[in-house]
């Protein structure tokens, strides 16, 4: 083939540019870390990144719901515990003034504590989560508003922690706070026997007492049961989470290593095109001629 | 016999040729970077003989040499094959071009891509239902479903945009289409002049190939080149059409201000505006195109390649790229308008008081041609004055109160006592039992129906159910206060039974779950029970189950949609590249074939000037041996000394 300088020239600048593409899709690659940087680089690979991001938002959400969901139900369980305590309060005062040796007046004295007792389980079911009263059910509003009176419902709170999957963080207390059985009816029955000196009602408020005492240890173990499901819901979240953003890296992560050792290949070619370049290009037969 | 100054003449004449040669190498080493340039090749001829009659027989002496003529060193065929490979090339580089840019506009995979946009809103629909009271939550919902709704417009916006600069490409196209056929019809003119004097025009046949070069980036085109004695006809066809013939040549036509609409057919996009063919410039030239036939739609041998045909695809490309984000728009705005319709707001009102949560920002009908779903998509104006009206709670997470449940009858109020946890059809029945007769109800899901009755306001709050018996259509929604079976007991009516009246059931505050809010953000994860509605030119506004039965697009989910729609930019981005590049190699190679025989190299010209210098020199010798030889004959001849 007749070889001609223009010919000459427009190869040298066509590989000089084809070789200074290749450079700068390796430079991209190692800028941004990312071996897809936009769809044409890998079409099949930028649906995946897309899907994989939408699962690793959801996820993330899911894990922060089971998060929120477990404080609620710590704080639950904690509350619970403290009502407990003073539920066997109450108990001890109740064995107590069961005992012939107490008189009405000490009776009264102790009505006034275990009066406090009720105010005090009264406070600690408005106890809030954030904006949720915890022991409310779906009800928005205070619960407990003074004496008997508990304005909460028996819905539950649900939180979702996976596609379709939903988990209540809340149980029903109306069991416990509501109604003629409730520790508030309770304790004002314990109250006003007291204050009656009515020795027959007391020993059954000993046994409502002690009903109460069994009934809030089996919300107890309920809510144990709901705070392990939450627990294990987010363990499964955290470590698909992982396997996500692994894959999720294979698919669209440039290999830093792979990625220079091309970019070095590329300039390595660029320089020796560059320099065979130069010297192929100057000389002609004029410059032997005199 | 010849004469004394023969050999003269001869020496002279090559001398002439030689000079002439040189003349021809000096031209062409000028030119030797100029790439249009065709390399010249000055052609020896030998002298016609000189025959005379010498000892009894004819002797024939050469008389030295001549230039016959300057011609030029080109293959046609190449030519021909670089011509259409430039076309194809030029198509993919617009190709390629339109490609790129729209994987800018999309932006995908990115962390401020539609994608994250919107996996951020969906999630931001998970946290209000977990804290549906929660005016940050509602906030934050409101405020990412406006960068939503802004991210489509600019999307669009852009597209539009982008659609504009590719019309006016066209048309710019256009344009220099007919400015080189007005060209190459006058070089035809100086060419025919010229070679009917019988010469070769070398440089103005060069400047006729290069203006072809030129045209085939626009369209693919054929030559048709025919000798009529030293006179040649030139044709330039497009399409099976001429562009020019001889003296005299045809014009395109592209109307970009006309609307680039788009129809559909088979589900792609067909461009309604095409360029045609216009007028010609004289009705004796060439072979007269239908005026307003599309450029190509002939014998399919030219015009579909080209920068021209490769803009017009991307005008195809955007307008099939904006109608998929009308089809997203409208099929998120429509989906999450259902669902958040169903729901009660922070008041106790249905789905934000009627309304829906995106609206379209379309003033007049009349507009709608030209406003997609994308562009004109925009929230509710009511929700981004108070987010409270986003309706996060289901109507069924309510319950039932302990309380007073009472029918009020103009101004008699019969009451009941309910306890919590009861269900609809206890209270009802007990409030039925309390006035025998008084109503009958019938409870079907989570509507109730109460005599004939008939909504008087809004959809209600769940507390509180009118009724009218003279009304014997509505059925009720009462919102979801989940009825037990079995079915109420058989109604008694008495005789003369109330006309109106009012059942309220206290009910707790229902609008604080967030059951709803969570039923939109598991849209994310598709809505097959959902369908849509509408054209992607004009969105229908949302008007409830009248339109449900014409879906914009059907897909398991939008995630879906979205990421087929992406891989599919990223497919024909991934063939353009590929393409492009190929051709480039393609067409660098015919280039280089192009070079090698009509380009300079400057070696050949070096040795060609010196072969050329050196006869000069040995010509001038002959003129000085002559001289000394006619100078023997004129001073050393019958001369006595």
């Amino acid at each position: 083939m007749r070889i001609t300088n223009i010919m000459m020239g427009q190869n040298l600048l066509s590989n000089l540019e084809a070789v200074q593409t290749t450079i700068q899709k390796y430079q991209n690659q190692l800028a941004s870390g990312k071996k897809i940087n936009q769809p044409a680089d890998d079409p099949v690979g930028t649906q995946l990144t897309l899907g994989l991001k939408g699962a690793l938002s959801d996820n993330s959400q899911w894990q922060g719901n089971a998060s929120q969901g477990l404080s609620v139900l710590q704080t639950t369980n904690a509350t619970l515990q403290n009502m407990m305590g003073m539920l066997q309060r109450a108990r001890t005062l109740a064995v107590e003034v069961n005992n012939g040796t107490f008189t009405p007046a000490d009776r009264a004295t102790t009505a006034d504590e275990v009066q406090q007792i009720q105010q005090e389980v009264g406070s600690l079911a408005n106890t809030q989560v954030g904006d949720m009263y915890i022991f409310s059910g779906t009800s928005s509003s205070q619960p407990w508003q003074g004496a008997a009176n508990w304005t909460g419902n028996a819905g539950l709170v649900n939180i979702a922690v996976g596609k379709g999957e939903q988990i209540p963080i809340n149980a029903d207390f109306t069991g416990l706070f509501q109604g003629t059985g409730s520790i508030f009816n309770v304790l004002s029955g314990f109250v006003s026997d007291l204050k009656s000196n009515n020795l027959s009602g007391l020993q059954n408020d000993l046994q409502n007492i002690d009903n109460q005492v069994q009934s809030f240890t089996a919300k107890e173990a309920e809510l144990g049961a709901l705070t392990d499901r939450v627990q294990t819901v987010q363990n499964n979240l955290q470590q698909s989470s992982t396997n996500l953003n692994q894959n999720l890296s294979t698919v669209q992560d440039a290999d830093v290593a792979t990625v220079i050792t091309h970019l070095t290949n590329a300039q390595n070619v660029y320089q020796a095109a560059l320099s065979v370049g130069a010297r192929y290009i100057q000389p002609s037969l004029a410059d032997y001629m005199k | 016999m010849p004469s004394t100054f023969f050999g003269l003449q001869i020496a002279a004449n090559a001398l002439a040729a030689q000079q002439a040669a040189v003349d021809v190498t000096g031209h062409n080493i000028a030119n030797a970077s100029n790439a249009s340039y065709t390399r010249e090749v000055p052609n020896f001829v030998a002298a016609t003989p000189y025959t005379f009659p010498s000892a009894g027989h004819y002797l024939t002496l050469g008389e030295g040499v001549n230039i016959g003529s300057v011609t030029r060193a080109r293959d046609a065929f190449v030519d021909a094959q670089y011509r259409n490979q430039n076309s194809l090339l030029s198509y993919w580089t617009q190709q390629q071009d339109g490609l790129n840019k729209i994987q800018g506009i999309v932006n995908e995979p990115s962390d401020s891509s539609l994608a994250s946009t919107l996996n951020t809103f969906w999630s931001d629909w998970s946290t209000l239902a977990n804290n549906a009271q929660n005016s940050a939550a509602r906030t934050t919902v409101q405020q990412q479903s406006v960068t939503l709704a802004e991210m489509f417009n600019q999307m669009s916006t852009q597209i539009s945009t982008l659609q504009t600069s590719y019309e006016s490409a066209v048309s710019t196209g256009v344009s220099q289409v007919n400015s080189i056929a007005e060209q190459i019809s006058q070089l035809n003119i100086q060419i025919n002049k010229a070679e009917a004097g019988g010469s070769n025009p070398n440089d103005l046949l060069d400047r006729r190939d290069a203006l072809v070069d030129q045209l085939s980036q626009y369209y693919q085109v054929s030559v048709v080149q025919t000798k009529q004695g030293a006179v040649s006809n030139y044709e330039v066809k497009i399409g099976g059409q001429d562009l020019v013939n001889g003296a005299n040549y045809n014009t395109l036509a592209f109307n970009p201000a006309a609307n680039v609409d788009v129809s559909w057919s088979g589900g792609k996009p067909v461009l309604a505006q095409d360029v045609t063919w216009a007028t010609v410039t004289t009705p004796s030239g060439p072979a007269q195109p239908s005026v307003n036939a599309a450029v190509g739609s002939g014998d399919g041998s030219g015009g579909d390649t080209g920068s021209i045909k490769g803009n017009l695809d991307n005008l195809t490309k955007l307008a099939g790229l904006q109608k998929k984000y009308d089809d997203m728009a409208q099929g998120i705005a429509d989906a999450v308008n259902q669902v958040q319709n169903q729901g009660i707001d922070m008041y106790g009102q249905a789905g934000g008081s009627g309304q829906s949560f995106f609206t379209y920002n379309i003033s007049a009908s009349s507009q709608y041609a030209s406003q997609g779903a994308a562009a004109s998509l925009q929230v509710n104006g009511s929700i981004l004055h108070d987010p409270n009206k986003i309706a996060a709670a289901d109507p069924a997470g309510g319950e039932i109160t302990a309380g007073t449940a009472s029918l009020q009858v103009g101004t008699t109020t019969y009451s009941v006592n309910v306890t919590a946890g009861e269900t609809l059809a206890s209270v009802l029945n007990a409030l039925q039992k309390q006035i025998p007769g008084a109503f009958k109800y019938t409870i079907s899901g989570n509507q109730v129906k109460i005599d004939n009755t008939t909504n008087t306001t809004t959809p209600p709050s769940p507390q509180s159910i009118s009724f009218s018996t003279t009304d014997t259509s509505n059925l009720w929604q009462i919102a979801g206060l989940e009825p037990a079976p079995p079915a109420p007991p058989a109604p008694s009516v008495a005789p003369g039974g109330f006309a109106t009246g009012t059942i309220t059931v206290p009910s707790s505050d229902i609008q604080s779950n967030g059951a709803n809010a969570q039923s939109i953000a598991d849209l994310q994860n598709g809505w097959s029970p959902l369908q849509f509605a509408g054209t992607p030119s004009q969105p229908v506004l949302p008007a409830g189950a009248g339109n449900l039965s014409n879906p914009v697009f059907t897909a398991v989910s939008v995630s879906d949609y979205y990421g087929a729609l992406i891989s599919g930019i990223g497919v024909d981005g991934q063939q353009a590249n590929n393409m492009q590049a190929n051709q480039q190699t393609l067409v660098d190679s015919l280039s280089n074939q192009r070079q090698s025989v009509s380009g300079v190299s400057l070696d050949q010209e070096m040795t060609n000037m010196i072969t050329y210098q050196k006869s000069y020199t040995a010509a001038a010798r002959v003129v000085t041996m002559m001289d000394d030889m006619l100078n023997t004959l004129v001073t050393g001849m019958g001369i006595t000394r």
